[in-house]
């Protein structure tokens, strides 16, 4: 093998200037495969880690549908939370409920994605500044006196000048003559929140469920969600069987399965990237196949000089896809600068698109996506070589070597 | 905000699939004749039902549930934001789904036909100072919103074209390059025997324009299959007589024209190469 290594890498060394053009060219190409690697299964991974981050094991929805994509409601959702909580190994059952509102301030109206919680400090969106809603209920549960407490998201701060403090109206309808059976609460800012998942411009806020019950006229009970947390991760799948028994209306996802659930709605971008990857594999297969072939053609009687001393058909076949091998090799250094040089500016391409959530990225780079990019690269670099180590091995030793004196 | 917007079709891949579940009864319907909807051809596969049927839709799960009547099974016009939706899609009297909404006279949306030689620009923005909290747009507003996924991607599809481009003009000078060292004494003799440094650099770029035109013209002939191909495949994965992929004349030129100048710069990189050492010296002496 050492032998093999030391003449295939004389042979690469001997014209620096092809060696270096085939590694730049086999460096973009994959460059392209590790990008289409990281896209493939990317908005997944990162979908993954943030609801990994979240600390939610199991998300209950309504059956067939995925938190927030409707405005179906699981029926009873606070009894089945509750049910839900009372299992062994479940640390917390949140019911969530999640519906659109407006806000009125001074003059200024402006529509939000209003989440109801049952009170603070459940780890459904995190604080960023202030105070949490509070555990309990307000002193006039009708309404006439004290103001409901509200937690905003940032883009209400930066885009409509909300802060901590502010009175607000809480409305269901974008006007006070156009109510309906919905009502208009006077809200108070108690603190500005992340809640993970909001798109670029969205104004999201949190109230307590029973507040926003009252803002949108709803019957009590409803959930649009139930986040559940687990104290031993193994358990989720289990707790999740056991909720689906329980509620044949409901799905309870785990993160696995919400993951896949979600990734059936991006198609597009794992069969694009499989068509790209393939390609750019093809390319590369045809960059070393032909470079090694033409080289090859220039050394036929150096190999026939090597047969002629002894060397065997498989070892100089060994030697010439060993070439292939190594081109690869030396162009994974580039391709991995350039694919992830190229990542950022194509990940802030397709978030650019409506409906994705800011915390969301398509390109997502491990050590899965490094490791099948390089081995991909390297079986490519050995695939290509096969052709041309079958015609070396192949060569007629005196006949070659005859040719070679006369020319 | 979308989650305001045809509430009353969100919930029912599941629950009008339940119901239909549970159909005997569904078949047997009694009493008044139920309101009428409409749903689309996609959906009435889906769900298995016909003209005539009648079928329960419920706000939520927990019901209460109202029978309908499928008076109309239409082919809507499809919109490319829309055909990956796989839920079901029905058509209420405005009416009948505040009732089964509860919710009242409210509305997602309100469409305004202007008069003629009125500008729509100018209505939105008089409807837009109206302190009632809605925004009016007008149609191209709307168009160019709807059409911004599509913008996105389309901008994706150049960013990938432009690394392509790179990979094939790297492919083209390695080419090129091992081409000129093929014909290194060739060109010594040539030039020994009077021919021109500009002949024979001409020469070199024919080459390599025909390299890049042959190589072009076999990527179209790859091009239409994988066009036909996607087509083919998405079209009946959506279900749907949307055209996904078209090949044009301007952008078979641009493909075309791009192919043959990389490929005159490939053969000006090689020709370059070439010709700065002295002819001798490409004889090898």
């Amino acid at each position: 093998m050492t032998a093999l290594s030391f003449l295939a890498w004389r042979t690469l060394r001997r014209n620096p200037v092809r060696t270096a053009l085939v590694i730049l060219g086999l460096s973009v190409t994959g460059a392209l495969l590790l990008d289409m690697t990281m896209l493939s299964g990317g908005l997944q991974a990162s979908l993954g880690q943030l609801l990994s981050r979240l600390g939610f094991a199991i998300r209950v929805v309504p059956k067939g549908t995925l938190p927030f994509s409707g405005d179906a409601e699981i029926p009873d959702g606070d009894g089945l939370a509750a049910a839900i909580a009372s299992r062994p190994g479940v640390t917390a059952a949140v019911p969530v409920l999640a519906t659109n509102v407006y806000v009125r301030r001074g003059r200024a109206t402006f529509a939000s994605f209003a989440i109801g919680v049952p009170r603070g400090g459940t780890g459904v969106y995190g604080m960023l500044a202030g105070r949490d809603l509070p555990g309990r209920a307000a002193a006039d549960p009708e309404g006439g006196g004290a103001d409901i407490p509200i937690v905003v998201n940032e883009n209400m701060v930066r885009l409509d000048g909300v802060h901590v403090g502010d009175a607000v109206v809480v409305s269901g309808a974008p006007s006070l003559g156009i109510t309906g059976p919905s009502g208009a609460l006077r809200a108070r800012v108690t603190g500005v929140a992340d809640f993970y998942v909001d798109l670029a411009t969205q104004r999201s806020m949190a109230l307590r469920t029973e507040d926003l019950r009252r803002v949108r006229a709803m019957a009590p009970g409803g959930a649009s969600l139930i986040l559940v947390r687990v104290s031993d991760p193994a358990q989720a799948g289990g707790i999740a069987a056991w909720i689906g028994a329980q509620e044949p209306r409901v799905d309870a996802l785990t993160i696995g399965r919400f993951i896949a659930r979600a990734g059936a709605r991006l198609t597009y971008f794992n069969q694009f990237a499989v068509i790209l990857s393939t390609l750019s594999l093809l390319v590369s297969f045809l960059l070393v196949t032909s470079i090694v072939t033409l080289s090859l053609g220039e050394r036929l009687g150096e190999i026939a000089m090597l047969r002629a001393l002894g060397m065997t058909r498989f070892r100089v076949g060994a030697l010439v896809v060993l070439e292939g091998v190594v081109l690869s090799a030396l162009s994974l250094p580039g391709a991995f600068a350039l694919g992830l040089g190229l990542s950022g500016p194509l990940d802030a391409i397709l978030r650019g698109a409506p409906g994705v959530p800011e915390n969301l990225h398509f390109f997502t780079f491990g050590p899965g996506a490094a490791t099948r990019t390089a081995a991909m690269l390297l079986v490519t670099g050995a695939a290509g070589g096969v052709y041309p180590a079958m015609v070396a091995s192949r060569l007629g030793v005196a006949p070659t070597l005859h040719a070679e004196v006369q020319s | 905000m979308r989650r305001n917007r045809r509430w009353a079709v969100c919930w029912l891949a599941a629950t009008v699939t339940a119901a239909l579940a549970a159909a005997p009864g569904l078949a047997a319907h009694r009493g008044p004749e139920p309101p009428s909807l409409a749903l689309t051809d996609r959906s009435a596969r889906l769900l298995g039902v016909r003209q005539g049927d009648v079928i329960e839709v419920a706000r939520t799960a927990a019901g209460p549930w109202r029978a309908f009547r499928v008076a109309e099974v239409y082919r809507p016009a499809e919109y490319p934001t829309e055909i990956s939706r796989t839920r079901v899609d029905l058509r209420l009297h405005l009416a009948d789904l505040e009732a089964l909404d509860g919710a009242g006279d409210n509305v997602d949306s309100v469409v305004v036909r202007v008069r003629a030689g009125t500008r729509p620009t100018d209505v939105a923005a008089r409807l837009n100072t109206l302190p009632l909290g809605f925004r009016a747009y007008t149609s191209d507003e709307v168009a160019a919103q709807g059409s911004s996924t599509f913008e996105v991607i389309a901008r994706f599809h150049r960013a990938i074209s432009v690394v392509t481009l790179l990979a094939s003009s790297v492919f083209l000078l390695t080419i090129m390059t091992l081409r000129g060292e093929e014909m290194r004494r060739h060109v010594g003799v040539m030039r020994l025997v009077g021919i021109s440094r500009r002949s024979v650099a001409a020469s070199l770029l024919l080459i390599a324009a025909g390299v890049a035109l042959a190589g072009s013209l076999a990527g179209v002939g790859l091009g239409y299959a994988l066009s036909a191909a996607i087509n083919l495949y998405y079209r009946r994965l959506f279900d749907t007589p949307l055209v996904f992929s078209v090949i044009t004349w301007p952008v078979l030129a641009e493909t075309v024209g791009l192919s043959v100048l990389i490929g005159l710069a490939a053969g000006a990189a090689t020709a370059w190469r070439l010709l700065r050492r002295p002819a001798r010296e490409q004889l090898g002496r």
